[in-house]
């Protein structure tokens, strides 16, 4: 296996030889260099490839943001991550484009080599160089046009609500990933998973929303002509209803509060990727889209097809960049074939797998994967959890 | 009681008052009456010929019960000693007198504040009118400017809380960092430990040595027992340096914070700086090299020690921000602070000394008034001079000045007094 090549930038000497000596248990598996500035990182980087940036935010000369910005510009497949002991709001706007992950000072040692292994381990996921490039360069994803205009009217009026700002951003699917993402990153130091958009446009607050929409447009409005044909409502809609299917069954099946939010997450993003082979792909995704009637593979496998990898896969592997938790991301991965995946226990991958057959109404027969139901011991309530999700969506009705 | 008019003219019980005898027009009356302020007027014995509206309203006396009665004879809910001696001391002097600051409390009421002027009468005036007591309810005013001291004290505290924790998780980062690799040191050098004792063992009982020998090899390869060797020392030595740091900086924060009291104390002047720097480091670092001079021959000064700590973390973090305006556009180049105290013959003086953008001419006259500012929203809400104005001036009887150069920098320079005065307030 190549050595991974980390990079590490501080302009704190001691801070680097720190991390230098509590990551040498690493030594095998990674290549570690530490230097003291931009510069120095800039010259590793245009001499050797770099997997990993690990950075300062507050440095003189070029600060952290000045850095990530040329890498993500020259360099976008490298994973960048901040390490700062700066707490300020202004600080974690300014990088909330680019960098994937936030980590805060100080960093237990553990919990920074657990987030960095994290993302290598991501390459299990997501293998395809040219895709990896693309995603790792994501830093946004598209939003509807109308409620982009809608969230900017709302924050620039006078008696702006965050009430009013959460309902419309909950409507979102680009959005409410991004949104997320900023608040379940440890830069917000939360203990517990925030699952709910709502409370997490709470927990941002209207001047950081406000900030987020007008300075860092970190909401971009898609191109219609770009999405062309992807039915943006109909997937939120689809999104929506496979989250709370999957926290449905979760329940059901009697599982701890904490994987019930993980599921409703994950259900939620489930089928992010799309938007980014929308984007990415226009006419190419189009024409996975458009399959001729007389197609018998499903629309995954026709993407595997054309890009070497499908929506599930590409979606997660950004998940994962951005800082999400490992059950999440199998979750999102495999939910159209869990058996492919490691995972041999119910859990939120079976349930977000389940949640999806049951809101797209594949008839009977196609009510997923049975021998991975069968293996994992649940098919005999695959019934019941169909029916209770059917009960439910008649009650949100 | 009497509510219709404040003059004391038409009580019918008394002896014609000196006042309409000299035929105050009807419309002066009126005016007198209706002025906002209070207005008490006493003629040559300290009598009381003019008790107006005002007065009566917030002395709860009237016209009536108080005309012609002199007015140290009255018991009024109000600091009298010190009404008294400002009375006297226009008297004497011939010049108008200013009274802060009078605590009025009135049975049942929330106490308030007053402010005084004792305005004399020019001699030779027909009315018998010899002093005119001027003043109005000040309380409202008082409570803002407290409530404005308080919001800047709290502005600075989490300005400072944000940088203090940023000073703060440098040396936490780096601490843990060498604890954990001691920690998995240590696990190594269990290892190798434990192969030595066979080692030793085997050697005892003289047998199987070479593979025993082999494996305390790939023991000591494993742990790479030269890296470890060298850099335990150097790890240790790291963490007493964060351990120090972040000690120095919570020393700093307790000088800091230390209240001391509201009356003037002996304040060690540079110690005090010291420790503001020290918490202030985070505001200026990124932008400026900072150098100190300090006398060590200054000896304590009287001085309120929370009021001066904050004077300077405004001047420091105003003179960072000077360079960090003037470095705009020009990355990469730092300027420079320099703190200096020195022993003058009356005076403690600390010079401030920044490299930044200068004060422009236009708005030299401006910069300590309050809310006056040129910084952005967040950065600064204009109480930053003003504080310092007011506590250097008013409260501790000192100097403050600036000299700057615009495109040069900018040199605040206090004087506090050496010795307490013997009279003045605060």
């Amino acid at each position: 296996m190549d050595k991974k090549h980390l990079l590490f930038v501080d302009d704190e000497p001691m801070v680097l030889k720190g991390l230098q000596r509590s990551l040498r248990s690493m030594r095998h598996d990674w290549e570690m260099t530490f230097v003291n500035s931009g510069a120095e990182a800039l010259a590793v980087m245009c001499a050797q490839a770099v997997d990993v940036v690990v950075s300062d935010m507050r440095m003189p000369e070029m600060d952290g943001a000045q850095l990530l910005e040329c890498v993500k510009q020259d360099y976008p497949q490298v994973v960048r991550i901040i390490l700062s002991g700066q707490l300020d709001r202004e600080m974690i706007l300014k990088s909330v484009r680019l960098a994937h992950q936030h980590l805060s000072k100080p960093c237990d040692a553990v919990l920074l080599k657990d987030a960095l292994a994290k993302t290598f381990a991501l390459n299990d996921i997501l293998a395809h160089a040219g895709l990896k490039k693309i995603v790792a360069g994501i830093d946004a994803l598209p939003s509807m046009p109308t409620i982009c205009m809608e969230v900017m009217e709302e924050v620039q009026s006078a008696d702006a609500s965050i009430q009013k700002v959460a309902d419309i951003i909950a409507r979102d699917l680009g959005m409410a990933a991004k949104i997320l993402q900023m608040v379940n990153s440890a830069f917000f130091g939360l203990c517990r998973r925030v699952g709910d958009i709502r409370d997490a446009v709470k927990l941002l607050g209207l001047d950081a929303i406000k900030a987020l929409v007008l300075s860092v447009n970190v909401f971009a409005a898609f191109e219609k002509e770009k999405l062309g044909l992807l039915d943006f409502e109909g997937l939120w809609q689809h999104s929506l209803a496979t989250g709370g299917f999957a926290r449905h069954i979760m329940r059901a099946a009697g599982q701890p509060r904490d994987e019930v939010d993980a599921a409703f997450l994950a259900g939620m993003l489930h089928d992010i990727g799309k938007l980014i082979l929308a984007v990415n792909f226009g006419s190419e995704y189009q024409k996975v889209i458009q399959a001729p009637g007389s197609e018998t593979r499903a629309e995954w496998e026709r993407e595997q097809a054309a890009f070497g990898a499908s929506h599930a896969e590409i979606g997660a592997y950004l998940m994962g960049l951005w800082g999400l938790e490992t059950a999440l991301l199998a979750a999102i991965a495999f939910h159209h074939n869990p058996g492919q995946s490691q995972i041999g226990e119910f859990g939120p991958l079976a349930a977000v797998h389940l949640a999806d057959v049951f809101d797209r109404q594949t008839p009977a027969g196609e009510g997923g994967d049975v021998d991975y139901l069968n293996t994992i011991g649940v098919q005999q309530r695959v019934a019941e959890w169909r029916q209770g999700c059917a009960d439910l969506e008649g009650e949100n009705q | 009681m009497s509510r219709s008019s404040g003059s004391l003219q038409r009580e019918p019980d008394r002896a014609p008052l000196p006042i309409s005898a000299h035929g105050l027009a009807v419309e002066t009356e009126h005016l007198v009456a209706s002025i906002p302020s209070l207005l008490i007027g006493l003629d040559a014995n300290d009598r009381i010929v003019l008790w107006n509206t005002q007065a009566e309203a917030l002395l709860e006396r009237s016209a009536a019960e108080v005309g012609g009665r002199p007015l140290d004879g009255l018991d009024l809910p109000w600091d009298r000693d010190r009404i008294l001696a400002g009375l006297a001391a226009c008297r004497s002097s011939g010049r108008p007198v200013r009274i802060e600051d009078i605590a009025c409390t009135l049975p049942g009421q929330a106490p308030r504040v007053l402010g005084l002027t004792v305005n004399p009468m020019a001699d030779g005036t027909p009315s018998p009118l010899r002093l005119i007591l001027m003043g109005a309810d000040i309380t409202a005013r008082k409570q803002l400017e407290e409530q404005l001291a308080q919001a800047q004290k709290m502005e600075a505290i989490g300005q400072m809380a944000a940088g203090i924790a940023h000073e703060i998780s440098t040396p936490a980062q780096f601490v843990g960092d060498n604890t954990q690799f001691l920690r998995e040191a240590f696990g190594d050098l269990q290892q190798v430990l434990t192969v030595y004792g066979q080692l030793a063992d085997a050697v005892r009982k003289d047998g199987a040595m070479p593979s025993i020998l082999k494996a305390l090899e790939a023991t000591i390869e494993e742990a790479d027992l030269d890296y470890l060797a060298e850099e335990v020392p150097n790890a240790i030595e790291h963490i007493m340096n964060g351990v120090e740091r972040i000690s120095r900086i919570v020393r700093s924060m307790k000088l800091f914070a230390h209240p001391g009291g509201e009356e003037k104390t002996p304040v060690d002047l540079n110690e005090a700086i010291e420790s503001t720097i020290v918490i202030t480091r985070n505001e200026w670092k990124y932008v400026a090299e900072l150098t100190t001079d300090l006398d060590p021959q200054l000896p304590p000064v009287p001085c309120l020690r929370g009021e001066f700590n904050q004077v300077i973390l405004n001047l420091i973090t105003n003179a960072a921000h000077a360079i960090a305006d003037a470095a705009n556009g020009r990355p990469g180049t730092k300027g420079s602070i320099h703190v200096a105290t020195a022993c003058r013959p009356q005076w403690a003086e600390i010079r401030i000394q920044d490299s930044g953008t200068g004060i422009p001419e236009a708005i030299r006259h401006k910069v300590f008034d309050l809310f006056f500012t040129t910084k952005e929203e967040g950065r600064g809400s204009g109480q930053g001079l003003a504080l310092a104005h007011a506590v250097i001036v008013d409260q501790l009887g000192g100097q403050l000045r600036f000299e700057t150069t615009e495109g040069r920098g900018t040199t605040f320079i206090l004087r506090l007094p050496r010795e307490a005065e013997a009279h003045g307030h605060g």
